[in-house]
């Protein structure tokens, strides 16, 4: 990659990620091994899938939760997509809130749950809001090599 | 490994079409997950090993796929949690449908569920995020599966039960087994006539068959005509009359098939905690006592000496706990006719004098420290097999056999079963061939519980007779044999179990109690299981349950039926694919209220298969009303111990000997209480 200002940028917002335990280093730099040549905007797929799913299974988890009686089967289903899919993208504080909100699920408390809920959506809505900026920015970079 | 390399070639042939030289590459990858995330990095990573990938996001257009091109893929990796089916019903069904290879993935590490994903078959589990490197090996499983299907059929069932026993027993996956079976069918290509074809690469290619439900139906039609011990792949295939069949065919299918029944009666015995298995086993045994010969279970109950009241407590313990009970894949009741009535009369002789032998009893029972009449064992056994037999019919039946499930449990079993049994499965069938070993396993585990509370209610208990398939078990059976919460034997899930002939491992280590299982007496229960997975095999072999075997079979059939009905519980949980979910994929069975919810939400339209391992499940679940028995174990799903408990019960007052002399301790549950 050029040595651009937009590429330097690209790579301290990157570092930040890891730094702040928003994005997993080893599954972030894994996944960017997998992209090549033929599919160069595999990781920005990724990332543009994964908050769009993301927001998605949040809404129905939240959804589930407030229903009465709680939609049982529906939060297990997202709580489980949740947490495959951020482990994969290595989100790992959102892979941490969803893990902690299943237990807590798990136990039966639906009261801290709802907290936990809580919790897991502003780590999505922080998180959320630096990947945009950083997938815009892997695209502009990209976009200005060409 | 001389076959490896054979096969190998032969392999890549076979799966690429002349790929020969870059194997792996090309190799043909189903992948199923319902995360897109997921979805696509997996099929970044499998395209750069070289692999060709085609991915879908449901099980249901998964196995659309895979039925529509039965050749078209070397090897499915499927997430366990998906919407319209759950993955381990899945896997049960790719690996009876088309025999493929199946890895399991997950993001859940939990270690009930990677256990889960062995005994069901899946050839590797694997915890997301997933890496190239955990892929990269995955031909492995295509190859090692290649060489086992073509050992398995030089060795066939003609060999003899040890062999089949040993293959299975040496799981497909793994290295250890390979190399075990792979011993064996080395010695055993020397001698079969068989070795000539092997060595022909074709046979490696040859296209799978595709087992239908009439094809099963044929096919387990000819292992009980020609009793289990007899039923050699020759002369299996001559009675069946198939043009295009091949001897190998028959014979690897026949493995599967033992393999299942014998994860029926591993299931069952799991569930039960040892208890329940053995409940179910013996009512399963009844059951298909009953239904297989027409026989009027209070005939047999007579002649067992059960007393009513004890069946009528196994029952209602059984059923208490499946609430699901419909869940039975009933399709494989019509098996019964595998079971012999006469010898679950034998049994009950033969049980008699072993009742006063408590320790003897327990041995039949798995573990159930309950002095479980030997009758009772008998007639687990017997329904064990008709459940085997049964799953793979039961689709016929249409179920009376229901009702008297519904007899045993009154509750939800009631409407299980019979809804299983109803819903004849016919329809089922074909997903469930894949399962009718483990519906077996639960229908006989379903048929003795059904046995059992039959001759405590004098109810005439026919579970099975409706149809007229013993088994009732699972399938069919699931309503007959017991209404209680047996309906594990309905489950068709069971048939999950064997989805891949891993059936035989797991009902071992089910038994021993692999987080947490159950039988208290599991070593009893291994025991027997060893013993008896001989015989079971050979008993499955003929699906016919012969009663004077049974001494020894029903040990082992209790065995097989218990984990064959553990097994079950599990699959069925997951099998409930149809919306029933039992999402009890760990969740403990006791709750016999979940359960209920869970199974009763199946339908009866349910697929023999979910109904087996539903009803499997439930039926456990509901057993045990207490929980007091020990059912904690393991039986996630099932409510074993409430099998076992109740059956114990039953024991004791029959033999006048008091809860202390279970070893399981079963000593909480009240079967007195359950409504018959």
């Amino acid at each position: 990659m050029a040595n651009t200002p937009l590429h330097q940028q690209l790579s301290i917002m990157r570092q930040s990620f890891f730094d702040e335990g928003l994005l997993d280093h080893e599954q972030v730099s894994y996944l960017e091994t997998l992209e090549n040549e033929d599919d160069p905007d595999f990781i920005e797929n990724l990332f543009t899938m994964f908050l769009r799913d993301s927001s998605r299974y949040i809404d129905s988890i939240e959804k589930a939760l407030e229903a009465t009686p709680v939609d049982y089967p529906v939060m297990e289903r997202m709580m489980y997509r949740l947490k495959g899919s951020s482990a994969s993208i290595g989100a790992s504080k959102i892979n941490g809130e969803t893990n902690t909100l299943r237990k807590v699920f798990h136990d039966g408390d639906i009261e801290s749950a709802k907290v936990s809920l809580q919790k897991l959506k502003e780590e999505h809505a922080n998180f959320k809001e630096k990947l945009v900026v950083y997938v815009g920015m892997l695209k502009e970079a990209k976009l200005s090599e060409y | 490994m001389l076959n490896l390399g054979y096969c190998k070639g032969s392999m890549s042939t076979a799966s690429s079409g002349g790929v020969s030289d870059q194997f792996p590459a090309g190799l043909r990858v189903l992948v199923v997950d319902d995360d897109p995330t997921c979805l696509v990095i997996l099929e970044k990573m499998l395209r750069i090993c070289l692999y060709e990938v085609t991915k879908c996001n449901r099980a249901e257009i998964a196995l659309s796929l895979l039925r529509e091109n039965r050749n078209g893929y070397d090897i499915v990796i499927s997430d366990v949690h998906m919407p319209d089916m759950d993955g381990f019903k899945l896997l049960e069904l790719i690996g009876l449908e088309m025999d493929l290879p199946v890895i399991m993935m997950s993001a859940d590490d939990g270690k009930n569920v990677v256990m889960k994903g062995v005994t069901h078959g899946a050839c590797d589990y694997l915890i997301k995020p997933i890496r190239i490197e955990a892929l990269k090996n995955i031909w492995q499983h295509v190859v090692r599966k290649r060489k086992n299907e073509y050992l398995e059929q030089s060795g066939s069932v003609e060999e003899g039960g040890d062999r089949l026993q040993k293959q299975s027993e040496d799981a497909d996956y793994s290295s250890s087994a390979n190399e075990g079976s792979w011993k064996n069918s080395k010695r055993r290509k020397d001698e079969e006539e068989e070795v000539d074809e092997r060595d022909d690469t074709s046979t490696l290619k040859k296209p799978r068959v595709v087992w239908s439900v009439e094809l099963h139906q044929q096919f387990v039609a000819a292992v009980n005509q020609l009793g289990i011990d007899k039923a050699v792949p020759k002369k299996i295939l001559e009675l069946m009359n198939v043009p295009g069949l091949t001897r190998e065919n028959v014979a690897s299918h026949l493995q599967k098939y033992r393999l299942y029944l014998r994860r029926l009666s591993g299931v069952s015995q799991h569930q039960s905690g040892m208890g329940n298995s053995f409940i179910s086993t013996q009512e399963a045994t009844y059951g298909s006592l009953s239904s297989l010969n027409g026989l009027d279970l209070q005939t047999l109950a007579a002649a067992s000496q059960i007393p009513a009241q004890s069946l009528a407590t196994l029952q209602a313990a059984g059923l208490g706990r499946s609430t699901a009970k419909p869940r039975m894949p009933m399709p494989i009741v019509d098996q019964r006719n595998l079971f012999s009535f006469e010898n679950p009369k034998l049994r009950f002789g033969e049980g008699q004098q072993q009742h006063l032998n408590n320790g003897k009893q327990i041995n039949l029972l798995h573990g159930i420290p309950t002095t479980m009449e030997p009758k009772q064992l008998a007639n687990m056994h017997h329904s064990a097999q008709s459940l085997g037999s049964m799953n793979m019919q039961l689709n016929a039946h249409g179920d009376p056999s229901g009702s008297l499930l519904m007899q045993m449990s009154q509750q939800q079993s009631r409407g299980q079963i019979l809804n299983e049994a109803t819903s004849s499965q016919v329809p089922r069938l074909p997903s469930s061939i894949g399962q009718p070993i483990v519906n077996n396993a639960l229908a006989s585990g379903v048929l003795a519980r059904n046995g059992l509370a039959e001759s405590g209610r004098g109810t005439g208990f026919n579970p099975v007779s409706q149809s007229s398939s013993t088994m009732n078990f699972p399938l069919n059976t699931t309503a007959e044999l017991t209404a209680t919460s047996f309906a594990l034997g309905s489950a068709p899930g069971v048939p999950s179990l064997t989805s891949k002939g891993v059936f035989p491992e797991d009902i071992n280590s089910e038994i021993k109690g692999p987080g947490g299982f159950i039988m208290p007496s599991y070593d009893i229960f291994s025991d027997l299981q060893h013993h008896r997975s001989h015989e079971w095999e050979l008993q499955n072999a003929g699906m016919t349950f012969n009663g004077s075997q049974q001494s020894n079979s029903l040990q082992s059939n209790v065995d097989v039926a218990s984990s064959v009905l553990a097994h079950q519980g599990f699959s069925s949980s997951q099998s409930n694919g149809q919306g029933r979910n039992i999402s009890a994929v760990g969740k403990p069975m006791f709750s016999a209220g979940d359960a209920t919810d869970h199974v009763n939400a199946q339908s009866l339209g349910q697929p023999l298969n979910n109904f087996f391992a539903e009803n499997l499940v439930r039926v456990k679940t509901e057993r045990v009303p207490d929980a007091s028995l020990q059912t904690t174990l393991f039986n996630e799903q099932f409510g074993q111990e409430d099998l076992m408990s109740a059956l114990l019960k039953q024991q004791q007052q029959q033999a006048g000997i008091g809860p202390a002399e279970n070893e399981f301790d079963f000593d909480g549950y009240s079967l007195d209480n359950i409504p018959v």
